[in-house]
This record gives C-alpha cells, sequence and structure tokens, in this order.
C-alpha cells in the first residue's frame, strides 16, 4: 500500500514539475497561487495619460510645447479632439467605465479643473466614448470639446479626466494643462465688405464723423491698435499740374487727421491725431486696449456692464486748408495690432 | 456768373475721394512651440499661422524677427500670399551662433500683410501690421522631452488558455493514477477459483 502511494506522489511531481517547465502554465499556477493568498480586490482605475490633437492634426500628451489649439478668428465652436488612456490592474477597463471630461478656460481663474470650474458651455461634463480594446491593462477613451469660441481668453487651459470602474465603484481623477494659443486680429472695417468712404470734405474747415464703420476685435486677446498715415496726394491730371498735398503730418500746421469712436474731433475727448512729423502711431481708444468680444455675437465685451469696448464704431475728422485742387486724394494708413494682455498696453506686444 | 459760382464752391468743399477700397484683416498666432529652447550652434524650427478669415482680398504678407541678436531667424518663404478666407502656416528656423549668451531671449515678430490690389482700383490703402512677443531660450542642455506612451500590440491569443492546458493535465494525472491504482489492486487480489 505505502508503494502505491509513493508511486502516486512521484507521479504529482512530475506532472506539476514537467508543468512548470511551460512559462504559460507556470505564469498562471503562480497568478492563481498570488490571488488565493492576497485576496486581491478589482481595483480601480488609473488615468495615466492625456493628449489632445492639435492643430497639425497629431496627438500630443499634455502638457507638451506642442500640445495646443489655436482659435480661428471670429469662428465659434471650434471642436478640441481629447484622448484618455486609462489602465486597470485588474484587466477590466472595458466599456462599462464611466469616463467623464471637463475643461477649464484660462479665464476661470483657477489651476483646478473640475465640474465646477468648467467652461460652462458644457451643459455638465463631456461623456467619453470608448475606443479600443484593452490591451495590456490599457485601453483608450475619446471626448470633443465643441465650444472653442475665438473671444474665449488664450493661455493656460485644463482638461479634467475622471474615470469610474463600475465593478468597484472608484474614481480616478487627472488634470493637464494646455495651451490655447494666442491669436491677434482687429477687423477693421467689420464686416469686410465694407469700404471706408469719406466723401466730399471741408476746405478750411473741421469735416467731422466721416468714413464710419465698425472695428471688433476678432482675436482672443485684449489689442491695442493704432493708426499710422502718409500725407494724401493727388495723382490725378489736374493734380500733377498743381501738386497740393494733404499734409496731415501737422507740417502745415492748420491740417490735421484724427480718428476717434466719437463724433468729434476733440484731442480732448480722446480723438488721435495723425500730426506728428514724422508720422507716428497714434494710440488711442481706448486706455487699456480693445477688449475681447464676451459673447458668440459680440453684442457685448468681456467685461459685464457698460459699454462694447471689443466692438464699436470708428470716425474720421479732417480738417485741410484752403486752396486744394479737387480729385481723388490717396495715401496709405497702416494699422498696428499687438497684444496688451498681460502686458500693459503700448508696451509693443 | 455760373463759372465764378463754381470756382468758390470748389475753393471751400474738395471732392476727395478717401474711399479704402482695399480691406484687410489680419490674424497672426503666437509662434509655435511657445517655450522654444535652443542649443548652441544650433537650429530650432517654429512657425505661426497668418489668417485672412475677415479679409475681402487675397494678402501678401512679409514678416521679421527683432531683437534677439546674436540670434538670426531665417523663414523657409520671405513672404507668403494668403487668400481671401484663408490661413497660410509660415515656417522658420533660428540660428544660434556658437558663442551665443545661454539665456532667455526676447524679441519681436512683426508681421505686415498688404492688400492684392487690383488694377484700375483707386482709394487709399490700407495695410496691417501685427507685433508679437517672441520668446525662446538658449540653453546648454535641452531636458528630455516627454515621450509618447505607445500601447503594446495585442498579443495573439493561442488557442487553448493556460488554465484550461493545466486541468487537463491534473486530469489525466488522477485518471492515470485511478487506473494504476485500480491495476495494482486488481493484480494483487486473490484468485476466487
Amino acid at each position: 500500500m505505502m508503494k502505491t502511494i509513493l508511486i502516486f506522489l512521484i507521479v504529482i511531481l512530475l506532472a506539476v514539475g514537467i508543468s512548470l517547465l511551460v512559462p504559460g502554465i507556470r505564469d498562471a499556477i503562480f497568478q492563481l497561487a498570488v490571488y488565493g493568498r492576497l485576496s486581491i480586490g478589482d481595483s480601480g482605475p488609473i488615468v495615466e495619460y492625456i493628449f489632445i490633437q492639435n492643430e497639425l492634426g497629431d496627438w500630443v500628451q499634455c502638457p507638451n510645447a506642442l500640445c495646443y489649439r489655436q482659435v480661428t478668428p471670429g469662428v465659434n465652436g471650434e471642436n478640441v479632439p481629447i484622448r484618455a488612456q486609462i489602465y486597470d490592474p485588474n484587466g477590466d477597463c472595458d466599456a462599462n467605465y464611466d469616463v467623464r471630461f471637463w475643461v477649464c478656460k484660462n479665464e476661470t481663474g483657477s489651476n483646478i479643473c473640475n465640474e465646477a470650474n468648467r467652461d460652462t458651455d458644457i451643459p455638465t461634463y463631456l461623456t467619453g466614448s470608448f475606443v479600443s480594446p484593452m490591451v495590456n491593462n490599457r485601453c483608450n477613451w475619446t471626448a470633443t470639446y465643441p465650444y472653442l469660441d475665438y473671444w474665449k481668453r488664450y493661455g493656460n487651459w485644463y482638461i479634467n479626466v475622471s474615470a469610474k470602474d463600475t465593478n468597484n465603484n472608484s474614481w480616478d481623477s487627472v488634470q493637464r494643462v494646455w495651451i490655447n494659443n494666442r491669436v491677434k486680429n482687429v477687423a477693421y472695417p467689420y464686416p469686410s465688405g465694407n469700404i471706408i468712404d469719406m466723401g466730399a470734405i471741408n476746405l478750411g474747415a473741421w469735416t467731422d464723423s466721416i468714413g464710419a464703420n465698425t472695428t471688433r476685435n476678432l482675436g482672443n486677446t485684449r489689442s491695442n491698435v493704432s493708426f499710422n498715415s502718409t500725407n494724401f496726394s493727388c495723382t490725378e491730371a489736374q493734380c500733377i499740374a498743381t501738386p497740393t498735398p494733404i499734409f496731415i503730418d501737422g507740417s502745415a500746421g492748420t491740417e490735421k487727421l484724427c480718428i476717434d469712436n466719437d463724433i468729434t474731433h476733440l484731442e480732448s475727448s480722446g480723438c488721435g491725431f495723425f500730426d506728428a512729423a514724422p508720422q507716428t502711431e497714434v494710440w488711442w481708444f481706448p486706455t487699456n486696449g480693445m477688449l475681447r468680444c464676451g459673447t458668440d455675437t459680440c453684442s457685448d465685451d468681456e467685461v459685464a456692464g457698460g459699454g462694447n469696448l471689443a466692438s464699436y464704431t470708428l470716425y474720421y475728422h479732417i480738417k485741410v486748408s484752403t486752396g486744394k485742387t479737387s480729385g481723388t486724394y490717396n495715401n496709405t494708413i497702416e494699422i498696428v495690432t499687438c497684444s496688451c494682455d498681460p502686458e500693459p498696453c503700448g508696451s509693443g506686444f | 456768373m455760373k463759372f465764378k459760382r463754381f470756382c468758390k464752391f470748389s475753393f471751400f468743399v474738395l471732392l476727395i475721394l478717401l474711399s479704402f477700397k482695399s480691406v484687410v484683416s489680419v490674424g497672426v498666432g503666437d509662434p509655435i512651440p511657445t517655450d522654444l529652447r535652443v542649443l548652441r550652434n544650433n537650429v530650432g524650427d517654429f512657425f505661426f499661422s497668418i489668417f485672412a478669415v475677415d479679409s475681402s482680398t487675397g494678402l501678401t504678407c512679409t514678416y521679421s524677427v527683432t531683437g534677439i541678436e546674436p540670434l538670426s531667424v531665417t523663414f523657409d518663404d520671405p513672404e507668403v500670399f494668403v487668400e481671401a478666407g484663408g490661413e497660410k502656416i509660415v515656417y522658420g528656423t533660428i540660428n544660434v551662433p556658437e558663442n551665443a549668451p545661454i539665456k532667455s531671449y526676447s524679441g519681436i515678430i512683426k508681421v505686415t500683410c498688404e492688400p492684392k490690389v487690383e488694377m484700375g482700383v483707386t482709394g487709399s490703402k490700407i495695410i496691417q501690421s501685427t507685433l508679437g512677443s517672441f520668446k525662446l531660450s538658449v540653453v546648454e542642455k535641452l531636458e528630455e522631452q516627454p515621450t509618447l506612451p505607445v500601447l503594446p500590440e495585442e498579443e495573439e491569443k493561442t488557442g487553448i488558455p493556460t488554465a484550461a492546458i493545466l486541468v487537463i493535465i491534473v486530469v489525466i494525472v488522477i485518471i492515470l493514477s485511478v487506473y494504476f491504482l485500480y491495476k495494482r489492486k486488481k493484480s494483487t487480489e486473490p484468485s476466487r477459483v
């Protein structure tokens, strides 16, 4: 009887020994042994990486110098595709997960991105979509943020991805920074089909409020706007015989041109004069720069209340001396735009 | 008499046409990458976008970078033409000489766009310039850029799972053992003849 039992044990040992030589079986045996001893429960998810698809169409891990998006001036509701890679040690990262995305704007003023600080265009959260089968206990989820509007402030924005394993009800939450690139764009006149027509002007007196047209900030930063202008000259036949340029650079002493957002030419009311010689930039209204729009239609600026300092009418006021030849006078006006956020306006940026 | 009145009128009212027929609206994005780091005696690439989204005409744009000497910037194209309503990406390269000081540089990038003026059109001309900050750092050593994790390829599934193989082996061993015991027992039993 003892001999029988001994043979039985030898057979068992041989079977186990041979099976240990096979890697798959060996792993399975050890795995079973570990689970058996430690009673490991269902682990929660770990959000490992967040990517966005940048302007070039590349998926870029954030944060990164190329982790950016850029608005198209004047365009609302552009998409920002987002992807998250989630790891689950138990290997049950699957479509049963609950994955939520939040995007937080720069002007929120907090570097904590969560549901409370989300861009309020997002109803509650962006629901993730399961996109790939699990590989090595990892899976990918995506969502698209469809509310990137031209007027929302440039700078560091945040994405929060929160994932819940429905098997154990535990959440993991990770946030990453991405760049909404700064775009400067002041449109004048707005809309683009308009023409600045100053029409007929008086001689020897002021002609006020001519060439009225709207200017609008279509970028995502406050901008300083200035104007340079050359003198006016006429190239028609009658003018060539008797050239009578209009010296708005101040050299004539009495001829002036100024630009403003109201209908008077008084310097005290803020009219910017092109009267320096040689021409210098006219830094003008408003003092703290042209604000960003605050709505899709730019019905208001970024600061609630008060006037709209992101979209308003500009007027020219001109005073031309007598003795000029009738005709079409031309010049060149240069509009110079630069950002003044956060740089102080007038600093040249 | 009429002629005199006309002369008097033209003396005081000048028919000046200051109609800006060529309207421009230029948008310029900050250079990308926003945090550019370059080694000495090396080059660094960047790009930026020019938009003519709200422009009624196509634009010819030129650009320059100043204020970062002794570094220099070259552009792939000296100028670009941006169609009305379109966008163009401009690529540039920063050249850092061997003796450039290790520090942060802050210059100005200026983009100037002029409308494409059609023959016969009269009126004033508007050009638009956009100034932007151009920042970069010359460094001694580049920090390692974060590498993108790549999900490994899915392992090829074998036909039979390892656990099943294990169960089969155990079952075979048990069957063989039982069979062996049964045979031994039978051979040791005394004959009932």
